[in-house]
């Protein structure tokens, strides 16, 4: 009986209406405006000046890579905040200006790491849901370059899981006591604050319901940041113990219990931007270099695929951009975009290695060798972070009208 | 979409809707004209879309089309429409007059003079004439399309190679479109028909998963199949992205980036939607053969993907290391 229902489903008929070609998803086609297209030719002028003679071991690191001292020369160009109000230090620029910048930086292989989830996430996250004097105290600092955040998320036994934070915020006199351990917390050991998802409540049947977020100085006592090095023996990330801290009442960041709607609010900006695409883009770079300006003709199809799937993906996300811009929530497209970059970058290193024969390396024997090094280690994390693949297609599913 | 996007776009697919059945595509593939459909998209003013309105048609772009070819792409309508419009916007260009009754399809040709050879996957047995445009001759020729016998497509399109000569000629003109080609043209046309073929593959797999009941609930519940579909539809997103890009810029390089987009992305959709399909997506009596034929035949079609990809590399590595990423932002990559 299934079988037959699902044939007769199966064939066109008259019935069938308008669906067959209705969209799942809303790619607006948008084109950056002649004012962002503006401020290329700055930034290319200021990365080349900044960028030049860099020793080839912090090659290929882009938004990883961190140093505070171009983080404040980026902030003194108006560069970071750029989208934020002038009263909060911010630059009043439009989405698409700022999109500019952090493509030219990641194409560049700037290293924007140290200010990089300020701008992105923190800032953003205070500037809807922080107090006044939140905003006051940190958004000018995060714009000059000044003032470096962390995320405070995944615990050693909540990681897609997020609901399931076990890290205790218990209300006493003037404040909150905390409790607990944070990690996987990229960063951390150089940032100045974190904004951290802590559990109010423990309620199971409510697990959503009893998180809220808080702004904390990582210099507060009983705080202890210890990094955890990755595979290739970098310490990007850190494992953050909470031994009876105390947050002022002041330092929460929205209502007791929202906390989990702020996090997805949060996720859905994190997801689409050019740091999905571009972190793979100096060994691209590279790549051609050593092919040099003909190749044979594997090395160009193999060129010319990876030419198209960086065009394509640019695109959708300046068009996912241009959404966010008028107010719209591509959640879904975002999404998109962060699976289908990561896919293409987790290859890019492969396929560079079949089209050149020349032995990945960290110790430097050419940039090509030492980014292939580089990057070939770091990208099984890209569908890691910022949600694991598994995560992300979830949400995709749900999207489709699965689930 | 603007207004007369969405004009045009609702008149065809409501005609699309009303006409492609199952029945209509198991016959037009077995030779069987649809007149009744070709009728309806002439009188709605369809084929002459990108005519100007001086010249009997509605003024339209390749952009004011592109939902149209898509959404033809998507209910595998069983004749060329793309390559009709395509023939009646040339036609109007080079000054040549096609015959009111005539039906004729856009076809790439190549010397040698006086005839013209072309090569043509042709859906449906409708089209009465060939305006075939040969690039190095810079001609844009009218001619009969004369009966051959020739073997077919796997989605069930004539192969046609003919040898056109005096006789079936009716009018040569002279033609040069800078920065177009008759390859990248019709494969414009291929990208945006693949493009609605695998929107409508994933539709049509979401739809079949929800009521398909394994296990005792909807397969589509298991991770195992959302996944798979997730990660297929992000393929889909892309190949239409890529497609609209090219019917906004019309640029040669955009083409070629569409046409290989969709080919990689057809085959990730034709596996995954068979795969989520089970036994039941194997038979002709189901629809998803008809979307799954036509992508396979099609990424063969006015340059494959190795084809375009090898064009678009080899533009890359020409432009050099520095200068791609410059080339990127500032559009100025070409093949």
């Amino acid at each position: 009986m299934a079988k037959t229902s699902a044939l007769m489903a199966g064939r066109w008929e008259r019935s069938s209406e308008a669906t067959m070609s209705a969209d799942f998803f809303q790619f607006q086609p948008f084109n950056l405006p002649p004012e962002a297209e503006a401020l290329r030719a700055d930034v290319r002028d200021f990365v080349a000046r900044e960028l030049k003679d860099r020793p080839l071991s912090e090659l290929g690191q882009t938004w990883s890579g961190s140093d505070p001292e171009f983080s404040r020369k980026m902030g003194a160009k108006g560069w970071i905040g750029m989208i934020w109000p002038k009263r909060y230090g911010g630059h009043e620029r439009s989405s698409f200006e700022r999109y500019v910048v952090l493509e030219e930086m990641l194409a560049a292989d700037a290293p924007v790491g140290a200010h990089w989830v300020a701008d992105r996430q923190s800032g953003p996250l205070l500037l809807r849901f922080g107090t006044e004097e939140q905003r006051q105290e940190h958004l000018p600092a995060i714009a000059r370059g000044e003032r470096f955040f962390c995320i405070g998320m995944s615990e050693p036994n909540s990681g897609s899981d997020l609901a399931s934070v076990r890290t205790k915020a218990e209300r006493v006199a003037g404040g909150y006591k905390v409790n607990g351990r944070k990690i996987w917390t990229s960063g951390a050991h150089r940032a100045h604050f974190m904004i951290a998802t802590l559990r109010t409540q423990s309620d199971p049947e409510d697990r959503h319901g009893g998180l809220t977020q808080f702004l904390v100085d990582l210099k507060t006592p009983g705080i202890h940041i210890s990094p955890i090095e990755d595979l290739s023996r970098r310490s990007h990330f850190n494992e953050v113990l909470f031994e009876d801290v105390f947050l002022p009442e002041t330092a929460r960041v929205g209502n007791e219990g929202d906390g989990w709607t702020q996090v997805t609010s949060e996720l859905a900006f994190e997801r689409s931007g050019p740091e999905r695409f571009l972190s793979c883009y100096p060994l691209f770079r590279e790549l051609i270099r050593e092919i040099g300006p003909e190749g044979d003709r594997l090395q160009r199809i193999a060129i010319g695929r990876l030419t198209a799937r960086l065009v394509t993906l640019r695109r959708m996300s300046i068009s996912v951009a241009g959404m966010l811009n008028e107010g719209a929530n591509p959640a879904l497209e975002a999404s998109v975009v962060k699976d289908q970059g990561a896919m293409y970058e987790q290859s890019l290193p492969n396929i560079a290695r079949a089209l050149v024969e020349l032995v990945p390396t960290v110790e430097g024997q050419s940039p090509y060798q030492e980014i292939l090094g580089t990057l070939l280690q770091a990208v099984p994390s890209f569908s890691l972070r910022g949600g694991t693949r598994e995560i992300l297609r979830g949400i995709i599913a749900r999207g489709l009208g699965l689930r | 979409m603007s207004e007369l996007q969405s004009m045009i776009f609702e008149t065809a697919d409501r005609i699309f809707a009303d006409h492609v059945t199952h029945d209509l595509i198991a016959k037009s593939e077995a030779g069987e004209a649809p007149h009744d459909l070709w009728r309806d998209l002439t009188f709605a003013g369809l084929p002459k879309a990108l005519c100007s309105e001086a010249a009997g048609g509605i003024g339209g772009t390749w952009s004011d089309v592109f939902g149209i070819i898509k959404a033809a792409g998507a209910r595998a309508v069983p004749l060329p429409l793309g390559e009709i419009m395509a023939a009646h916007w040339l036609a109007e260009q080079a000054g040549l007059a096609v015959p009111e009754d005539a039906i004729a399809v856009f076809a790439a040709a190549s010397g040698p003079e006086p005839g013209v050879t072309v090569q043509i996957s042709l859906e449906s047995s409708l089209p009465t004439h060939l305006v075939a445009w040969d690039e190095a001759a810079r001609t844009l020729s009218l001619a009969v399309l004369k009966e051959a016998d020739s073997p077919r497509s796997i989605a069930g399109a004539r192969q046609l190679s003919l040898h056109i000569t005096d006789q079936e000629i009716i009018e040569i003109a002279p033609l040069d479109l800078p920065g177009m080609s008759p390859l990248a043209l019709g494969a414009m046309l291929r990208a945006a028909q693949m493009a609605g073929a695998m929107e409508a593959a994933l539709r049509l797999s979401v739809d079949y998963v929800n009521e398909r009941v394994q296990f005792g609930r909807p397969i589509g519940k298991f991770q195992a199949i959302q996944q798979q579909l997730a990660m297929m539809s992000g393929h889909v997103a892309a190949a239409a992205r890529a497609a609209q890009v090219a019917f906004e810029t019309n640029s040669a390089f955009d083409i070629a980036c569409a046409k290989l987009i969709a080919g990689e992305a057809a085959e990730v959709v034709t596996d995954v939607a068979h795969q989520v399909h089970g036994a039941i997506g194997f038979t002709y009596e189901y629809q998803l053969q008809f979307l799954t034929r036509r992508l396979w035949s099609w990424g063969s079609e006015f340059g494959a993907t190795a084809y375009w990809a090898e064009r678009v590399g080899g533009a890359t590595l020409a432009t050099g290391p520095d200068a791609v990423w410059s080339a990127i932002t500032e559009n100025r990559l070409v093949l």
